[in-house]
């Protein structure tokens, strides 16, 4: 066995090895191949979390109920019920009214007006550029919309109320940008205005009020307590955001085909790559073979070589994987640049640990069977023949 | 154990290829050939280019397969046994000498003679010993860390001469060990294993077109119209 492992990692990487050049070749390649799978994989699901993230965060919280009255004391009396419960970490009382905003400069901007009482992972992921948050009567405009409004201007909110005559009419009102807020989510930054909840009922008393819910266990799970507690219009993340939560889930899909794919380019890169390396050796198994080894012996070396081959490669591809983790922090300023997103991206070991023994084991395989082949001829035909096939 | 006079016999050893690599009507090579080596003799088998001479070599050294006729080595039927058994026999029992020498080129001159003791079974202690003196004796201590391409013809020659008789085998099959080496290295080579052959008490089975060469052997057959005559 030892002369088997000697003869392996001589015909693997060794100085005096003529093919040592493919060998060198083949390791790479796996290892680049395992390296653009695992950057995909981090940095889509990375993608994804965070725009999950800023969904649950600020766009519609891990849970929300609709109320069926419109009394503010009511509500925080409900509120404050709900985060009593062990599963729930904030509840707190918003609403949203559709408004276009109108800046100084007469640009304008449709969006909502949300009047929410500040608190949990909501509050603290709020970037508070300048001024003062949720202050009486004045409105905190995102950093996107500083194009046309700026901290101490005039915003005039142009929204829809119940008329005494007609079922809705059109209301006006002029409220100054007492704040100026930025958060992860560009979309969400684009489309709302922030104010407290009194701000906002002073404009339209019967806007519909809601509760959010932030939680730390599964939404599925919080929402039947609240039912239980006849909170029936209680409705997940998952659900108010249906279609996109199911467009993501093709995304997955999308991915999971595009890794498939991706893990298939590797599979026949080990083919080829086994066969060309089995190939330049040729002349060399017909010799060990002349000399006394037996099939089983020469098919040992060279899966042994592959093994060495490969174990080489997914730790040079591991090596590169966690390395640009590494260095991901001094680049992530310019993913934000170019893409407008924060990204965490973090390789999941068990993954990893099942493309590194699938790379493995299809080269052993692979080496198996490109010997296995070219054994089956007589030695001398080995001898005369470039190729086996 | 006393091991038996015959080393190899061939009786009726027939051997055909396909015309082409797609098969057609195969072309006869060998048909009923039938000789016999005793150990401590030797063998020439000369004929014009194409004859069949290494094909014969080839089988009988097992290295490739007869279509029919029987191979006895020291007494055992090599057409039926399996690789294990086979391997086991041409590690232990034959010694490769091929025209192109065929050393293993990645691997150094000591390595090359090394590899061949250690698959027959030595540590590699004694493989290494057993080397070294076998390369001393084919004059090629000087040269123990060349690789192949960093030795002439005649010193790959010497090397691939050194691998066959490391193991002390019973017979040396040499496929015109000479043919591609100039005058004066063809002479050494020859000499070297003809003097080896004689103090190891080895049986040779030597192909070559050199008459003179072949001479030097106890028997001469010329190989003609598929099977052996004897010459000489």
């Amino acid at each position: 066995m030892r002369l088997l492992l000697h003869l392996a990692t001589r015909y693997a990487f060794s100085r005096q090895n003529r093919h040592r050049g493919t060998s060198v070749r083949i390791a790479l390649g796996l290892a680049l191949c395992l390296f653009a799978i695992i950057a995909v994989l981090s940095f889509m699901q990375a993608l994804q979390r965070n725009q999950f993230e800023d969904i649950r965060t600020f766009e519609s919280f891990d849970l929300q109920i609709d109320l069926q009255s419109n009394d503010y004391s009511a509500a925080k009396e409900a509120a404050n019920q709900i985060e009593k419960m062990d599963s729930v970490q904030h509840a707190f009382v918003y609403a949203d009214i559709p408004v276009i905003a109108q800046g100084i400069n007469g640009s304008t901007v449709a969006g909502r007006l949300r009047g929410i009482e500040g608190e949990g992972r909501f509050l603290s992921n709020l970037n508070s550029y300048r001024g003062f948050l949720f202050q009486d009567g004045q409105v905190a405009s995102s950093y996107s919309n500083t194009h046309s409004i700026d901290m101490g201007e005039s915003l005039t909110l142009t929204f829809l109320k119940k008329g005494r005559q007609a079922t809705v009419v059109p209301s006006r009102r002029e409220l100054e940008v007492g704040a100026i807020f930025y958060t992860s989510s560009y979309d969400f930054d684009i489309s709302t205005f922030l104010c407290n909840v009194d701000t906002l009922l002073a404009m339209q008393a019967d806007a519909p009020l809601k509760i959010g819910v932030f939680t730390l266990e599964d939404v599925k799970d919080v929402k039947g307590e609240l039912v239980q507690l006849g909170y029936e219009r209680t409705s997940t993340w998952m659900e108010i955001n249906a279609s996109l939560y199911s467009a993501m889930e093709l995304e997955q899909k999308m991915m999971a085909l595009m890794l498939f794919l991706m893990v298939l380019v590797i599979l026949v890169h080990i083919r080829n790559s086994a066969r060309r390396l089995l190939l330049a050796k040729q002349t060399e198994i017909a010799m060990l073979r002349t000399i006394g080894l037996t099939k089983a012996k020469v098919q040992t070396i060279f899966v042994l070589q592959a093994a060495v081959v490969a174990i080489i490669g997914s730790l040079v591809g591991i090596f590169l994987s966690y390395g640009a983790l590494a260095i991901y922090p001094t680049l992530s300023a310019y993913v934000y640049r170019s893409m407008g997103v924060h990204l965490e991206p973090a390789i999941r070991s068990g993954e990893l640990l099942v493309l590194c023994i699938v790379i493995v084991v299809f080269s052993l395989l692979a080496s198996y069977q490109g010997t296995h082949r070219i054994l089956k001829a007589d030695i001398m035909e080995m001898f005369t023949h470039d190729e086996i096939n | 154990m006393m091991k038996s006079t015959e080393v190899l016999t061939l009786e009726a050893v027939s051997k055909s290829f396909p015309a082409t690599l797609r098969g057609g009507e195969p072309i006869q090579i060998l048909e009923g050939v039938s000789l016999s080596l005793n150990r401590s003799t030797s063998i020439a088998i000369t004929g014009r280019s194409g004859s069949g001479k290494s094909t014969l070599l080839q089988i009988s050294a097992g290295l490739l397969s007869a279509d029919s006729g029987s191979i006895r080595f020291e007494g055992k039927e090599i057409t039926k046994l399996d690789d294990e058994h086979l391997s086991r026999l041409r590690s232990r029992s034959m010694g490769f000498i091929f025209q192109s020498s065929l050393l293993l080129d990645d691997f150094t001159a000591l390595e090359n003679v090394q590899i061949s003791a250690m698959i027959a079974g030595s540590s590699e202690k004694e493989a290494s010993r057993k080397s070294l003196a076998m390369l001393e004796l084919v004059g090629m201590q000087d040269r123990l860390g060349h690789t192949s391409d960093q030795l002439s013809g005649g010193e790959r020659q010497r090397v691939a001469i050194a691998r066959a008789l490391v193991n002390e085998p019973s017979l040396i099959f040499a496929d015109e060990p000479t043919g591609s080496l100039d005058e004066r290295n063809a002479a050494l080579v020859e000499d070297l294993l003809f003097s080896l052959v004689a103090e190891r008490e080895v049986a040779l089975m030597l192909i070559t077109h050199n008459l003179a060469f072949a001479s030097r052997c106890n028997t001469v057959y010329q190989l003609h119209n598929r099977n052996v005559e004897v010459r000489s």
